[in-house]
């Protein structure tokens, strides 16, 4: 047993790069690729560069009642290949996934297989070089790449959540490798994440456990409905179907479709994907799904009540607008935009938000 | 040379629980039910629990439902179980 102390101790010497990077496949450290071995200097650096002391906790992983100390986070890092600058948003990220409403440990060890996404919002993306452009959700940016690797390091390592052991998806996820995504600024139409959350100075992380990405495709729509409409309808696709909550990354071509009416506010976008993003009852029975009971559909929440009539014969994504993250990011070519649904059937994990402290060196 | 840290701590507050006493027969027991809340799982322990009483007697005298799978066992839920008059739980996973 390595305690967190004895983690800053007992360290492991080796004769050169190829053995360390061995040594970490041997140790079963490694999410199948290659890791930069977490040496004492690098490691070091991170720590030193965040202005952490090592044993502070960052992260909870409360079922397991294990939790992450900074030295770990920092080590994992280091194999993931994270820099310095890297790491405030690793830390970030490992707060917001601690907070109860999350479900930490459920979303790391359900058959659903849910991947954690990062969503970066505010004036760390440009300053750290991360990418909101083409191939948004990957492959090529360090940042982007590191930053999310940490995090599945992390719940191998510390939290000891290792597939078919305690994570027991039944397919996995691709995400599983690495997801994270900073916001698109420059052709966002609407207020940023960031301004949203309430921090218009600062940068924030929201947390999600994600289901499966859906590519959400229509080069052929020209109005705010029928570009909306296309969104609404992959939302409301029966394998993922439930009162969950719903991440839609809008490619810059369609939101600059949908906002070219000013009127389309982001609040009124929200409440357009949520009315439309339903299923008639018929439809669920057809699979053998159950539809909602009364007091489902007592927590519904409408802009307009009179949005309510018929409610008995239909099954929203959702429970309201507000369950809809919503931002933009992709390459400036192609109405190609992404909807991530919730890991979880129900409500079961809700998204999470943290700001990010700023480093006050850089190394 | 190369001097690395480990990533992996395997302190935490983990807790060792002890079993609970071996029960020295089941006849006529009394019997409780936990289900995780998993499509079907209430169904699997009620089956169960059908099949001890049918071989030894006893009847269910508690049935309890955690409701959702994948959130940890609310405290007062715990709580109850331990304080729970029945001889064993039967509790279950379905899908």
């Amino acid at each position: 047993m390595v305690t967190s102390r004895e983690s800053r101790r007992a360290t492991i010497r080796v004769d050169d790069v190829s053995s360390a990077i061995e040594y970490c496949y041997e140790a079963g450290w490694t999410d199948g690729l290659p890791v930069v071995p977490p040496t004492v200097e690098l490691v070091d650096a991170m720590l030193d560069a965040a202005e952490l002391d090592p044993l502070t906790v960052i992260g909870e992983h409360v079922t397991t009642r294990r939790s992450c100390t900074a030295h770990a986070a920092a080590a994992n890092a280091v194999m993931a290949g994270c820099l310095p600058v890297h790491f405030p948003i690793v830390v970030a990220a490992m707060k917001a996934m601690s907070k109860t409403g999350f479900n930490y440990h459920g979303s790391t060890a359900s058959t659903g297989g849910s991947s954690h996404l990062i969503v970066v919002s505010g004036p760390i993306i440009g300053e750290i070089g991360m990418n909101a452009t083409g191939n948004l959700f990957g492959s090529g940016n360090r940042a982007n790449a590191a930053i999310g690797r940490t995090i599945r390091l992390i719940h191998l390592n510390v939290f000891h959540m290792q597939p078919n052991v305690t994570d027991k998806s039944t397919q996995g996820n691709p995400g599983k490798y690495s997801l994270c995504v900073p916001e698109r600024s420059d052709r966002n139409p609407w207020p940023l994440l960031h301004e949203e959350f309430g921090y218009p100075d600062d940068s924030i992380v929201v947390v999600f456990a994600a289901g499966g990405f859906h590519n959400v495709e229509n080069h052929f729509a020209a109005t705010p409905e029928q570009a909306l409409l296309t969104v609404a309808d992959s939302m409301s696709c029966l394998d993922s179907l439930t009162h969950g909550q719903s991440v839609v990354v809008l490619s810059p071509e369609t939101a600059e479709i949908v906002a070219a009416d000013t009127s389309w506010t982001k609040s009124r976008v929200l409440d357009f994907l949520f009315e439309n993003a339903y299923r008639e009852n018929a439809a669920l029975q057809q699979i053998g799904r159950p539809t909602d009971t009364e007091e489902d559909r007592s927590q519904y929440k409408f802009s307009n009540d009179a949005l309510k009539e018929g409610l008995e014969e239909r099954y929203h994504r959702g429970l309201s607008a507000e369950d809809i993250l919503l931002f933009v990011g992709g390459g400036d070519a192609g109405a190609h935009s992404a909807f991530l649904p919730s890991w979880s059937r129900g409500r079961t994990s809700i998204m999470q938000s943290e700001v990010i402290k700023p480093m006050k060196k850089v190394r | 040379m190369i001097e690395m840290y480990t990533p992996v701590i395997d302190d935490q507050r983990i807790e060792t629980a002890s079993m609970a006493p071996r029960l020295s027969t089941l006849k006529n027991s009394r019997i409780g039910l936990l289900s995780n809340g998993k499509h079907n799982a209430d169904v699997l322990i009620q089956m169960t629990a059908d099949l001890f009483i049918t071989d030894h007697g006893g009847e269910v005298v508690l049935e309890l439902n955690k409701r959702n799978a994948s959130r940890p066992c609310p405290d007062d839920l715990v709580d109850t179980v331990v304080k729970a008059n029945v001889d064993f739980m039967i509790t279950a996973v379905g899908d």
